[in-house]
């Protein structure tokens, strides 16, 4: 049970330095790409120039005659006879019979320099036969679109449907025709959003070797080494005991690195090229090119509001596509798109659809900001439109613990009257506005996740304690994970030291991913460290001659429970780890589960913007994430998530998107076009953590990750309109795209 | 392609090493002196992973050749934490949880010790402006910013 | 007894009925009477599925025992982020 208070926590809630702060200030921090080895090749990836093509013949030949050249792989060195996830993973690994995007690999070389490598890469000839092609989202579903795949669809699909429909998602509750007749007003508008990329810093690398007998190493930047082991095992055809997957640290992943793009082919050349390791680094552009951005969306959404604001019935339709495989985050977007609101009647269609564009990879929430943008920016116009206060309407209307959620289940204890509540509070929204300024307001939701979860914990001979983890630390999880060792055991945040462990060191782990480190790996944490302390009370009772139960832990030491115990002096854990070796050896606790009790999380964000008239530029003028944590272990950390989850969803509304030409080939494969925010593009970005624990988590964790990228796309576009009397239902709202609206406006 | 002997002075040190002609100082610093603290983030000099000071001038080292390195003075972050003690500006970013994932830092480190040692007491968008071209993704830069000041702060009391 | 709860998009295969109440004993055992009445329940089953039960929303282990009076809901497959 989540403690009652905070008053009696000593670590928790407080801000220490992070364990691997000195390593990350000193440059001495491995990432992916900063690993060698003795004989180490260097791979490069020959990737198809067109949207989609037939491969017709690959030609190495002059490749393979330049010195170092050690090997090249195409589709013919894989596996066949794949099915279902492990057939797309590896179709999109290496392309079979077909390339299906821009970008799509057809073959690597691994040579003795990167240089070489990329010189090699040149001379493999390609011949492809161009086939008709298709990118946006709604084309792709219209009768004439081309085929990408035949038979890609699941049950799901109901018949009728455009072969690249290949999912098909319906839910519901209530009587809508009631419920929209209930209302005063009935809206309905379509809303867009496009493909926007992770935008990790780090570009993908990994060195992989592997051996003519199956075994093999790998080092990589991932989300989850679990999760490239299992893939990289499957796609390859091999045993996943028999790969090894060491985590690097990670320069950010946000959901992209959650899955395997290039990382195969490292083990396939290293076999190839008599087990020499060989390392493999994306530039930019392939990073943009290949790997997953989020999907595109094309979404309508109707709402039925009476005059007082109540929100009589919803329905949403969205299609998405997520590339040329299945897996675009539809479903998920659905599940939040009316997640904060309690609605009578709600009807959700969704279609996940084929196009040729890089797999989409899940991004942060996935699904969530762009159902966040549909339903959020109708409310306010509704709002706008009966004249009602948008902050009002959604605590009028906000959805309740214990009551059921607009995807069907109850909601468990969820705090978004409170959320509301402190963003009314909040002095930001007094702030008076100037002519060209509008404030936006709009709220977000996600999930968090539980997962598959194994964690060990070992006590040194001096009372210090490591422990063993399996989610990578990408924002500072380390510091979580020894503050919730440190408070359960009782002992310094110091004593306490937190490793990421490779594969063959635990059980299986999820990714870091779904906002599930600090949820579910915290509460193995916590677990692994109850059962040492378990033990550590059974040795202080065996010294002291008393029954186990009649010890308590307390203060970092073994201590007799009351008085009726006998009296002896307390055992510290020092004293118990020093005589650990004579007391019946050595002393770990461990977890493994995969922890129910996940806690969802709302945010709400207030944004003030300025619309520059003349260039059709928005200026961030203010901005406020007020979230609800359950409980902030590391405030500084929960802080840090609220405002980079800010700025992914204002850099979405604002700049990003994937362009594509006629051909179907991306025209901004680099950070100079995929304009991601900078530094000079922002305010402060203030923050409100509201605490309503998590019943589910030891401490009142919910996981914070996620939630915070969905309302910057609606809210952004909210202020846009009130700074502008223009409504943008396509993202992103560019000065070029913004200055015609305004001035279609003036002459409508 | 033959390769060209650089003689360099990296982090008050002298260094030898052998560049091919379209490696870029980022490739030598990273892979023939083993000094991978400085990161490739972009290539193309639109992210700041790779920034470093050639002659006290921050440049992007995936934009300058290694051949280019003969016979200057280049400080990367290896060089900047000196005699194991931290930079003001790193003490500081650990402190207000500056970093996330942190690959980013190297590179605003050392483009936030440039800016101060030409503008001690820069306001927040001079600073802002100064860290335009050093993208980070995770922190939405608020910390970053409070940081380089709160550290400019200190090393003007402490002056 | 405990109350089934299936999305709406599975009514084509069952009839048009959603909601199910049923004695099974576990998780389990209630989804293989799903699909034994409906066998067009049988794939989507097999593809994998999310389930809540009493709203904390939890992976399919069929040896899941349910308590009496709990509220099962059957939701397509959730993916994380
Ligand atoms: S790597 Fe040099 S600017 Fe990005
Ligand atoms: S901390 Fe991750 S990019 Fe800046």
């Amino acid at each position: 049970m989540a403690k009652d208070t905070a008053n009696e926590l000593r670590i928790v809630g407080t801000r220490p330095d992070r364990p691997d702060g000195l390593d990350k200030v000193t440059g001495r921090a491995r990432y992916g790409a900063d690993i060698s080895a003795a004989g180490l090749l260097h791979g490069a990836v020959v990737r198809s120039p067109h949207a989609h093509a037939r491969i017709v013949k690959i030609d190495a030949s002059k490749a393979l005659a330049l010195s170092g050249v050690k090997a090249v792989v195409t589709r013919a060195d894989f596996p066949t006879g794949l099915t279902g996830e492990a057939w797309d993973l590896q179709e999109n690994t290496m392309a079979g019979e077909r390339a299906l995007y821009d970008g799509h690999a057809v073959a690597a070389v691994a040579a003795t320099s990167a240089q070489l490598a990329r010189d090699a890469a040149k001379l493999i000839e390609v011949e492809y036969e161009i086939l008709p092609h298709v990118t946006d989202v709604d084309a792709a579903m219209a009768p004439d679109a081309p085929i990408i795949r035949e038979g890609a669809a699941d049950h799901s699909v109901p018949e009728g449907l455009h072969p690249n429909v290949v999912r098909y998602i319906e839910f519901g509750h209530g009587d809508l025709e009631a419920g929209f007749a209930q209302a005063d007003i009935v809206r309905e508008h379509q809303y867009k959003t496009e493909a926007a990329h992770q935008g990790y810093i780090e570009p993908h690398a990994c060195m992989g070797q592997m051996g003519a007998d199956g075994k093999g190493e790998m080092w990589v930047c991932t989300q989850g080494h679990w999760f490239i082991r299992k893939m990289c095992t499957q796609v390859l055809g091999l045993d996943a005991s028999q790969l090894r997957v060491t985590p690097s640290e990670i320069g950010g992943g946000f959901g992209g690195k959650t899955t395997i793009f290039m990382e195969p082919l490292s083990l396939a050349l290293s076999r190839k090229a008599g087990g020499r390791p060989v390392k493999i680094v994306m530039s930019r552009s392939e990073v943009l090119r290949a790997t997953g951005p989020t999907a595109s969306a094309s979404m309508d959404v109707k709402i039925g509001m009476t005059k007082d604001g109540k929100i009589t019935a919803g329905s949403a339709t969205f299609r998405m596509q997520g590339g040329a495989f299945a897996g675009a985050p539809v479903d998920m977007a659905l599940y939040c798109a009316f997640a904060a609101y309690k609605v009578p009647a709600l009807q959700h269609v969704g279609y996940d659809v084929l196009a040729n564009r890089p797999k989409a990879a899940a991004y942060r929430a996935p699904g969530s900001p762009m159902a966040a943008f549909a339903v959020e920016s109708l409310v306010d116009e509704m709002c706008t439109e009966l004249g009602l206060d948008p902050l009002e309407v959604r605590v009028k209307n906000a959805a309740q613990s214990h009551e059921t959620s607009s995807f069907g289940p109850k909601f468990g204890v969820i705090g978004l009257n409170e959320t509301l509540a402190a963003t009314q509070a909040h002095p930001n929204l007094s702030v008076p506005l100037g002519p060209n300024q509008g404030r936006g307001i709009a709220s977000g939701f996600w999930f968090n996740h539980g997962g598959d979860t194994s964690v060990s914990m070992a006590l040194g001979e001096d009372g210090t304690v490591t422990v063993s983890i399996g989610t990578p630390d990408i924002g500072g999880s380390r510091a979580s994970m020894a503050m919730m060792a440190a408070e359960t055991l009782q002992i310094p945040y110091d004593n306490v030291r937190v490793n990421i462990v490779e594969t063959g060191a635990l059980g299986v782990n999820e990714p870091t991913h779904g906002s599930r480190a600090t949820f579910a790996t915290g509460k193995a944490t916590v677990e692994a460290a109850q059962s040492m302390i378990v033990e550590m009370c059974k040795r202080a009772a065996a010294k002291w001659g008393i029954e186990p139960e009649a010890v308590e832990w307390r203060d970092g030491a073994a201590h007799p429970a009351g008085p009726n115990a006998g009296e002896y002096p307390p055992m510290t854990i020092g004293e118990i780890g020093a005589a650990m070796s004579n007391t019946g050896g050595p002393i770990a606790g461990h977890h493994e589960s995969v922890p129910a009790g996940v806690g969802e999380s709302f945010g709400t964000h207030v944004v003030d913007v300025e619309v520059d008239p003349e260039t059709g530029r928005t200026t961030i003028l203010r901005y406020l994430v007020v979230q609800d944590a359950g409980r902030a272990i590391h405030p500084a950390y929960v802080e840090g998530q609220y405002q980079g989850g800010a700025v992914q969803g204002i850099g979405w509304a604002l700049n990003e998107e994937y362009v594509y030409d006629d051909m179907g080939r991306l025209q901004n494969p680099v950070f100079l076009d995929y304009r991601v925010p900078v530094a000079s593009d922002l305010p402060m970005i203030d923050t409100v953590i509201v605490e309503v624990p998590n019943p589910g988590h030891p401490y009142g964790v919910r996981g914070v990750g996620e939630t915070g990228i969905a309302p910057p796309l609606p809210a952004v576009a909210n202020a846009v309109a009130a700074a502008t009397g223009v409504r943008m239902r396509h993202l992103p709202i560019t000065p070029s795209k913004l200055l015609s609206a305004i001035k279609a406006s003036k002459n409508g | 392609m033959s390769k060209i002997h650089i003689t360099t002075k990296v982090n008050g040190e002298e260094v030898e090493f052998l560049a091919d002609p379209r490696d870029t100082l980022l490739d030598c610093l990273r892979d023939q002196l083993e000094l991978t603290g400085t990161k490739e983030g972009c290539s193309t000099g639109d992210c700041g992973a790779c920034s470093v000071t050639v002659d006290g001038t921050l440049v992007c080292s995936c934009l300058m050749l290694g051949v280019e390195a003969q016979d200057k003075q280049i400080e990367t972050i290896e060089g900047m934490a000196e005699d194991g003690e931290l930079h003001p500006l790193q003490r500081k970013f650990i402190e207000h949880a500056a970093l996330q994932c942190g690959f980013c830092t190297p590179g605003i480190l050392v483009a936030a010790k440039a800016l101060l040692a030409k503008n001690p007491d820069p306001n927040e968008t001079e600073v802002r402006y100064w860290l335009a071209g050093n993208l980070c993704r995770c922190t939405g830069y608020d910390k970053i910013i409070r940081a380089v000041m709160d550290a400019a702060a200190e090393m003007r009391g402490a002056a | 007894m405990v109350k089934i709860v299936l999305w709406s998009g599975l009514r084509r295969f069952t009839d048009g009925t959603l909601e199910f109440e049923t004695a099974a004993p576990t998780l389990g055992r209630a989804m293989a009477d799903l699909v034994a009445q409906y066998p067009g329940l049988g794939p989507i089953f097999d593809q994998g599925v999310s389930v809540a039960i009493d709203g904390d929303i939890v992976p399919p282990n069929p040896a899941m025992a349910l308590p009496d009076g709990a509220e099962v809901h059957f939701l397509q497959q959730m993916r994380g982020g």
